[in-house]
């Protein structure tokens, strides 16, 4: 079953760099494809191709200038501002480059920040809480604050926070784009167990080949367009090295 | 190279900036205006030797001078942060961080003084307005010329504080990369012990301040009592709402269903702990000085209303004089009031009270139930540390006679008509009859309390001659009383406008440099599904917080400061106060304005950002 469908996508952005004249600047050129429930997708190009760009579109969180995005079936275009954030607050799971933690929140605070805004029971807040804390280890570190924790660490806990609310869709922005090798591991072992084992969907956004090399399907855009589509039917280290070939070739 | 950097980047990036520069010439008007009152107090004070109103311009600049200093230092502040974001990639290219400041300064300077010549040209216009004003109340028109000096002494005390102000930030910038307004965010948990006995302490100061202010009331003891009650208001305020906030804390369900809301304004309060003490404190004095000034002026003006008493003269001699002599000096004596020092015995130099017979009081009161036999009664306590019945006197005299209090004038109308009740009278003790009779004839140093009317073509030099220590004319000095309350008036509102704009310029620039925090901030609660309606609702409360929490409770605090300094001095406040309930109202209706056009600016930031 087809979790979203992005159907003839265009987005342009328009900017005055002196008085009468107009930029124009495509950043999505008719972008066509669906991502099946459960799947792992990663989604690579170079700077400015429109990674970022599909991202927020599909989060709801800019409007394209052209074309449709599905969830579900359901056009998001039609839905209004507060449909929006209901749709952000209960379908999606945001995981960025820079954590996005609050500073002045603990951990654990943080974690319950999307939950609370969906207003559920504490009990079950807590509950949740404490359940992915375990699981990703960062159980012990729930009452520090963000500053006081490694990267890795804080983006594990942005990882839990992001599937709190128990979403269906996961959108992962270079996740690991500030983290040490190390780190960096055991991030994209937390997405591909949260694809895995809670059967999330996983829309990841890289520079790095050998993170990409853990997604089901690799699609490359250049221009805002898709170049190409690769399916990972093989073993993970055969898949990295011809990812690489196609990147040189790219 | 720099040079043309740094003047192609002015010139492009002045219109971002042009509020700092904005702000600075507000400054410089100001400052023009406060010397030209300088040179009036100057020029007042050379013609009379007892001229409150100099001393109190002299304060007024100074006033005007750390205020100023403390604005441009901020706002120097604000402009290095901001701008040192803008210069990042000379920092990056290797550029000497003292290279960097040197050029920021330059930068600075340079607007500087542009603001200096605007302010000047925009202060001339307002001494203009000013002189005006003053010369119709009956300011001579030598007085209120504008010299040369004005120019030369505003810009160069100006152009000092600028200097002052790179010089300490120059030790600040020496250090890249460290955050000048970086705030730990677990600071809150760091003082979980101390909020209760600061809260205590701050209340047990408030306390011992008023009881030392009840029993030894004194302007100097007052304006100390006010920097300690500034103080303890602050620790009380500000560990108070930590309480507050841990004990809510505990409540779990309240806290996590108010997370959002309740962690970001205890955040904001203590990131921006400096700047609402700041704030608190000028809207304290704001309001106290006005309190003060405006309860002064109204009394005048209601003075002008009520029925004159029938004395025009008041005059205490310092030897018993026979009436001839006191008419010769122009004084028609209606009545003539014998009084006794009475001297404590371990201080023979001053009398220790002010003695008057049975009948006198009863001419002075109307009184009579009061008294029984020796019996005292005691009436003023004005200088209370030294409990010194000459000083009382003369100080209430002397103060009727000039115009920094014309409270003590009415106060000095109520104990000749008695209109103070028994509990409030201080200080002089009423002798039977004949006792007075008795110590009055077997002291030598009498003295005798004159009222009585004075006539319009009396002889001044007779009239200087004859030795009486004080007088006060009434219908004379009412008129000067009026015209000097106007100045001061005057100079309370450039006193309360400095304020205003350094609160307002203070605000502004914080919320200006965290502009793209609070961006980023809005972004991630999109992000995690908040509704637009709730992250705006998230910022008004904060931009509200930031602003109406120190002007409230300041608000409160001077108030019952003023009151109760209002009572101890024994002056009805409420009955003055139509004046500064209008000065209040405009000052709040001032304020939510500048607070809707902050957090407009905010929100449509955070929205379209």
């Amino acid at each position: 079953m087809d979790i979203l469908q992005i159907c003839s996508l265009k987005k342009k952005y328009r900017k005055k760099i002196s008085k009468g004249t107009v930029v124009e600047t495509v950043a999505i050129d008719d972008l066509n494809f669906k991502i099946e429930s459960g799947s792992f997708i990663s989604i690579m190009g170079k700077s400015g191709c429109g990674k970022t760009t599909l991202l927020k579109l599909i989060g709801g969180l800019d409007t394209p200038t052209e074309g449709e995005i599905l969830y579900k079936g359901k056009p998001l275009t039609k839905l209004s501002h507060d449909q929006l954030a209901q749709y952000r607050r209960e379908q999606i799971g945001f995981v960025f480059q820079d954590y996005n933690l609050m500073d002045s929140l603990t951990i654990k605070e943080n974690i319950m920040l999307p939950m609370l805004l969906d207003n559920k029971k504490l009990k079950e807040i807590e509950e949740s809480v404490m359940y992915y804390a375990q699981r990703f280890g960062i159980r012990k570190h729930l009452n520090k604050y963000p500053g006081e924790l490694s990267g890795g660490e804080q983006q594990r806990a942005s990882i839990c926070r992001a599937l709190s609310n128990n979403p269906k869709l996961i959108l992962a922005d270079e996740p690991t784009g500030n983290l040490d090798s190390q780190s960096s591991k055991e991030v994209v072992r937390c997405l591909k167990e949260m694809n895995q084992e809670l059967r999330k969907t996983v829309i990841l956004v890289t520079h790095d080949p050998y993170i990409a090399s853990f997604a089901d399907e690799v699609i490359l855009l250049k221009d805002g367009m898709i170049e190409k589509r690769l399916v990972n039917h093989m073993e993970k280290d055969k898949f990295f090295k011809i990812l690489i070939e196609h990147l040189n070739a790219f | 190279m720099l040079l043309k950097i740094l003047l192609k980047n002015f010139r492009s990036s002045l219109k971002d900036y042009l509020l700092f520069f904005i702000h600075q010439s507000l400054m410089v008007v100001i400052f023009f205006v406060m010397t030209f009152f300088f040179r009036i107090a100057f020029k007042v004070s050379e013609m009379d030797d007892v001229s409150s109103l100099a001393s109190f311009i002299y304060t007024a600049v100074v006033i005007v001078v750390i205020i100023t200093l403390v604005s441009t230092n901020m706002n120097l502040r604000n402009y290095l942060m901001i701008r040192n974001k803008d210069y990042d990639f000379l920092a990056i290219l290797g550029i000497r961080p003292q290279m960097l400041y040197l050029l920021l300064c330059v930068e600075f300077a340079m607007g500087s003084l542009l603001a200096i010549l605007v302010g000047l040209l925009g202060g001339s216009f307002c001494v203009l307005g000013i002189a005006d004003l003053l010369g119709k109340s009956g300011f001579q028109n030598d007085i209120l010329m504008v010299s040369i000096w004005n120019y030369l002494n505003s810009s160069f005390i100006f152009i000092v504080i600028v200097g002052i102000c790179m010089i300490v930030n120059c030790r600040c910038f020496s250090r890249p990369g460290k955050k000048t307004n970086s705030e730990s965010a677990m600071e809150w948990e760091s003082y979980k012990a101390y909020d209760l006995p600061f809260l205590l302490i701050g209340g047990l100061l408030v306390i011992g301040i008023l009881v030392n202010l009840w029993f030894y009331y004194s302007v100097l003891n007052s304006l100390i009592s006010m920097m300690l009650l500034v103080g303890s208001a602050c620790l009380i305020v500000f560990s108070g709402s930590r309480f507050i906030f841990k004990k809510m804390r505990k409540n779990k369900k309240w806290y996590y269903q108010n997370l959002l809301t309740s962690n970001r304004m205890m955040y904001q309060f203590n990131k921006n702990k400096k700047l609402l003490f700041t704030i608190f404190s000028l809207n304290f004095l704001i309001f106290y000085l006005m309190g003060s000034i405006t309860a002064s002026y109204g009394t005048l003006i209601n003075a002008e209303d009520q029925e004159s008493y029938p004395y025009d003269a008041v005059a205490i001699s310092e030897l018993k004089m026979d009436e001839n002599r006191i008419n010769q000096s122009g004084i028609t004596a209606f009545e003539t009031i014998p009084i006794l020092p009475v001297y404590d015995s371990n201080d023979n130099r001053e009398p220790h009270y002010w003695g008057i017979s049975l009948n006198s009081y009863f001419k002075l009161t109307g009184k009579e139930e009061a008294l029984g036999g020796n019996e005292i009664i005691l009436i003023s306590q004005q200088e209370g540390v030294q409990n010194n019945a000459t000083t009382v006197m003369k100080r209430a005299l002397t103060m009727a006679g000039s115009s920094s209090n014309y409270q003590i004038q009415k106060y000095f109308q109520e104990i000749i008509f008695g209109k103070i009740s028994n509990k409030n009278l201080n200080n002089i003790i009423v002798f039977s009859d004949e006792e007075f009779q008795q110590q009055y004839s077997d002291a030598n140093n009498e003295m005798t309390l004159f009222l009585g009317k004075i006539s319009m073509n009396f002889d001044k030099t007779a009239f200087d001659q004859s030795n009486l220590l004080v007088t006060v004319y009434k219908q004379d000095m009412l008129q000067q009383i009026k015209n000097e309350n106007q100045i001061m008036f005057l100079i309370f509102i450039l006193l309360g406008l400095i304020m205003m704009i350094q609160l307002g310029s203070s605000l502004y620039f914080r919320f200006f440099t965290d502009r793209n925090q609070f961006l980023a901030d809005a972004r991630f609660l999109k992000q995690l599904g908040m509704t637009d309606k709730g992250i705006k609702k998230i910022y008004t409360k904060e931009t509200a917080m930031l602003i109406f929490l120190p002007i409230v409770t300041s608000f409160l605090w001077s108030g019952f400061f003023f009151c109760a300094e209002m009572k101890f001095q024994n002056v009805a406040f409420l009955e003055n106060s139509g004046l500064f309930m209008a000065f209040g109202i405009s000052y709040f209706l001032i304020e939510l304005a500048f607070y809707k056009i902050l957090e407009r600016q905010l929100v449509s930031h955070v929205s379209y950002g």
